[in-house]
């Protein structure tokens, strides 16, 4: 999905959570989005989402403008927060039968990929246990499951590398992460772990105090050392600094 | 209670201040915080002041009346129906505040334990519950007015008496689960107070008639309800006889000993193990289980949830069960619960019933109720038939339809739920396509078919229930239909509400969503209205022109809120809550 925001702003009184960010990502992309503790990252992947209203500024999908009422453009998106949303009650495999139902992707031949997904995520002993007894882990895995089951063009997850997810989660993510981008998808992650943003993104946007402050491409992130003054910690480190 | 020190918090705040003050960085990012704090002061401030405007229409206008020359009787009849419906809003924060997760979840990671969280949740309930004791007062005050100095005696102790019966009920009512749904009838309560009240002032003929009709009712009330005992020992003290004190200390001394019982009880019972599931807890020692250090010689602890062995995956099994999951057709758990279910679900599209699976997976109750207000009626009348007076009858069958029929339009859809997430709180719908407008357009439908299926109901309870001799056929069907318009209407407001507390909605900035919100509260105001001349015209054509208008006005309503969540006037995200 091509995904391009003009000027986006998000202001809470004179406080502005997002200043006029600008960017066009063509499809395909892994993009990691970094910052400081209440830089906007959650933020502007809300605004993607249609949870949090712009107060200025135009997110386009392959196009066309995103509103919260384009419900078909927001069937092509996916939001999942570090805490997933789920019904306690409902088993894995009720809650990705609804998702199925709520994306309107549920079509012939979903079983099997459902089934290898749960099996990747070591989720098929727990398919029927109520996801509110699941650990915080599996419980984003199940969601993280439903999310595979739906494939949407446009992956949205808050801080995925802090949600629970053991080592085995985490590389079905990134490899699922890279093959839905392979395959044309747009993946946006926000994160507080360097070494993954520098290795697991195609462009790594950098958000301080509501602005894109800087974007690195996969060239320019091989391109810099890892140590000294040019690395990519050092050149972070200058937006905790006071100003002159 | 469980509080910061306020000494060590402004001591804090007072050199951050400085340290943010020296820095200009920090005196800039310190303008988001200012931000939210002005914001978080503004909605304390227009939250306080609505409370004290509900308050003051209900009770200062009962008070007001009273002193104004209206009848005693009926000011306290009004003022009982107020003190039942706070009773069951205070057995709903009683639930609330001690056995959910919502109001207990801040303690889940504090070194507090059971009693001291306990005690502090009381002390929540005690403050908020003091309003109810402050209404008896003023009316009390109100009534002895013209009387001595004895008279003024009168009021405080009938107050304290009657606080402490209702919050004791209170206590007792918990032990019904469904308590916690009847916020709505508190609201419902409280504009039916107000209603009468405007009527009343404006001395309306009509009101008079209906008013008249009730006395079965409102006697029932003075009879049944131990704070109608209290009201009418309190009148008999006022007209000099001292046997009403008897009562006073017979139900008041009730009421402690009911509200000594229910707290012991409920501190027995309140357990923050059991609510958040985890193992053992020791309160004598909350500490023990944070940064205790290990000791190696000692006995290795039982797990905290007992580990059970994987079971082996059978993979063909799982497919087939996930293969019925996915051809089932949607809505069925709203299908096969009854017939009232039923036509529900077959008045819907396909959409529309995978979003009732969506917003109530659980399915949805509404035949329940319908058949049990339809037995309780029954048996009201077959009870009146056989001797029973008539009064208590008609509280049965007013029972029968405020517990059991009126619960079922609305009731918890927990998709329209909210769940607590940084910077506030988020609906459930927010996370997934799923659009107001479809959504309002399964809950105006389903409850479409229930208010339809209610007819026969209301028409009999307005025949039969309220009036020593039988209404007219035509007259109870006018009252009944004239109900079921009233509670359409209101349809479309409360699927404005539902979607409006998981959104910022009251503080989004811009000029459009301030006039937005200005529109809303005069459409709001402005629905009662229509509803008060429906009620009471007498031609039947105009009273079809109110209908039209009522119904037309609130879905206009919805439509307005509907098109401003479609063009993102303002966030999904509500402000978190203050207390």
């Amino acid at each position: 999905m091509q995904l391009e925001l003009h000027q986006l702003t998000k202001a809470y009184g004179r406080a502005r959570a997002l200043d006029g960010v600008s960017l066009t990502l063509p499809p395909g992309r892994i993009v990691a989005v970094i910052g400081l503790n209440g830089a906007g990252k959650t933020t502007l992947l809300r605004c993607l989402a249609g949870i949090v209203a712009p107060t200025r500024g135009e997110m386009r999908f392959d196009g066309e403008v995103f509103r919260r009422s384009r419900l078909d453009l927001r069937r092509r998106l996916m939001f999942l927060p570090d805490f997933p949303v789920l019904y306690a009650h409902l088993s894995t495999l009720q809650h990705l039968a609804l998702m199925l139902r709520i994306y309107e992707r549920d079509t012939a031949g979903v079983d099997e990929a459902i089934l290898a997904a749960l099996g990747e995520l070591d989720l098929l002993p727990l398919a029927e246990a109520p996801l509110g007894t699941l650990s915080r882990g599996q419980a984003y895995k199940a969601a993280f499951a439903a999310l595979l089951a739906v494939r949407p063009e446009l992956w949205l997850l808050d801080e995925p590398f802090a949600s629970g997810l053991d080592p085995q989660g985490l590389a079905v993510l990134k490899q699922h992460a890279r093959a839905a981008a392979a395959a044309g998808a747009t993946v946006i992650y926000s994160t507080q772990i360097l070494e993954i943003a520098e290795k697991f993104s195609d462009l790594l946007c950098v958000i301080d105090r509501g602005k894109l402050a800087a974007t690195y491409t996969r060239e320019e992130l091989a391109a810099l050392p890892p140590t000294g003054p040019d690395s990519l910690e050092m050149r972070l480190r200058q937006f905790r600094e006071p100003s002159p | 209670m469980i509080a910061p020190d306020p000494k060590l918090v402004r001591r804090l705040r007072g050199k951050v201040r400085i340290a943010v003050k020296a820095s200009a960085l920090l005196r800039r990012d310190n303008q988001h915080a200012v931000a939210a704090r002005r914001a978080q002061g503004q909605a304390r401030f227009v939250g306080r002041w609505l409370n004290v405007l509900a308050r003051a229409g209900v009770t200062g206008g009962i008070v007001g009346a009273t002193l104004g020359g209206f009848d005693p009787a009926a000011g306290s009849a009004l003022l009982l129906l107020w003190t039942a419906c706070i009773t069951l809003l205070n057995a709903g924060k009683i639930n609330e505040l001690f056995s959910s997760v919502r109001a207990l979840g801040v303690f889940y990671c504090l070194p507090a334990g059971n009693a001291e969280v306990f005690q502090h949740q009381a002390s929540v309930l005690l403050r908020s519950s003091l309003w109810l004791g402050g209404d008896w007062l003023a009316f009390g005050l109100a009534l002895a007015a013209p009387g001595g100095k004895a008279a003024w005696l009168v009021a405080p102790a009938f107050a304290v008496a009657q606080w402490t019966v209702s919050l004791g009920l209170a206590g007792l009512l918990t032990r019904w689960r469904r308590v916690r749904q009847w916020g709505s009838v508190v609201v419902f309560g409280t504009g039916l107070v107000v209603w009468v009240l405007i009527l009343t002032t404006r001395g309306s003929e009509n009101f008079l008639q209906l008013w008249h009709k009730l006395e079965p009712v409102r006697q029932a009330f003075r009879q049944l309800t131990p704070a109608g005992w209290l009201a009418t020992a309190q009148a008999n003290v006022l007209a000099g006889n001292l046997s009403g004190w008897l009562v006073a200390l017979a139900v008041g001394g009730g009421g402690a000993a009911l509200l000594w019982v229910g707290a012991r009880k409920l501190r027995a019972d309140f357990s923050l193990e059991r609510i958040f599931g985890y193992g053992q807890h020791n309160e004598t020692d909350p500490l023990r289980w944070i940064g205790a250090e290990e000791d190696p010689d000692a006995p290795a602890e039982e797990p905290l949830l007992p580990v059970e062995p994987l079971r082996p995956v059978d993979l063909p099994a799982l497919r087939e069960k996930l293969r019925d999951l996915l051809d089932a057709p949607p809505g069925l758990a709203l299908f096969r619960r009854g017939w009232l279910e039923s036509v529900a679900t077959r008045a819907l599209p396909e959409r529309q019933r995978m979003l009732v699976d969506f917003l109530q997976p659980g399915g949805l109750r509404s035949v329940g109720g319908w058949k049990t207000a339809l037995v309780l009626m029954a048996i009201a009348q077959a009870a009146r038939r056989a001797g029973l007076d008539p009064a208590n009858a008609a509280m049965l069958t007013a029972f029968a339809l405020g517990c059991f029929l009126l619960p079922t339009f609305g009731g918890y859809w927990t998709g329209l739920a909210n769940r607590v997430a940084p910077q506030g709180s988020i609906g459930f719908s927010a996370f997934f396509p799923v659009g107001l407008g479809e959504v309002a357009r399964v809950l105006l439908t389903v409850n479409a078919v229930r208010a339809v299926a209610a007819l026969p109901l209301l028409v009999l309870a307005m025949r039969f229930g309220f009036t020593a001799t039988p209404l007219p056929w035509a007259e109870a069907l006018g009252f009944a239909l004239r109900t079921v318009v009233i509670v359409l209407a209101l349809q479309p407001v409360w699927a404005v509400v539902a979607f409006s507390k998981c959104s910022n909605d009251s503080s989004a900035p811009g000029w459009l969503a301030k006039l937005l919100l200005l529109a809303l509260v005069i459409g709001i105001l402005t629905l009662p209205v229509f509803g008060v001349a429906m009620f009471f015209v007498q031609s039947g054509g105009k009273a079809l022109v109110c209908a039209a208008a009522l119904l037309g006005f609130s879905h206009g309503l919805l439509a307005l809120y509907g098109w401003a969540w479609g063009r993102n006037f303002f966030d999904l995200v509500a402000r978190p809550s203050l207390r």
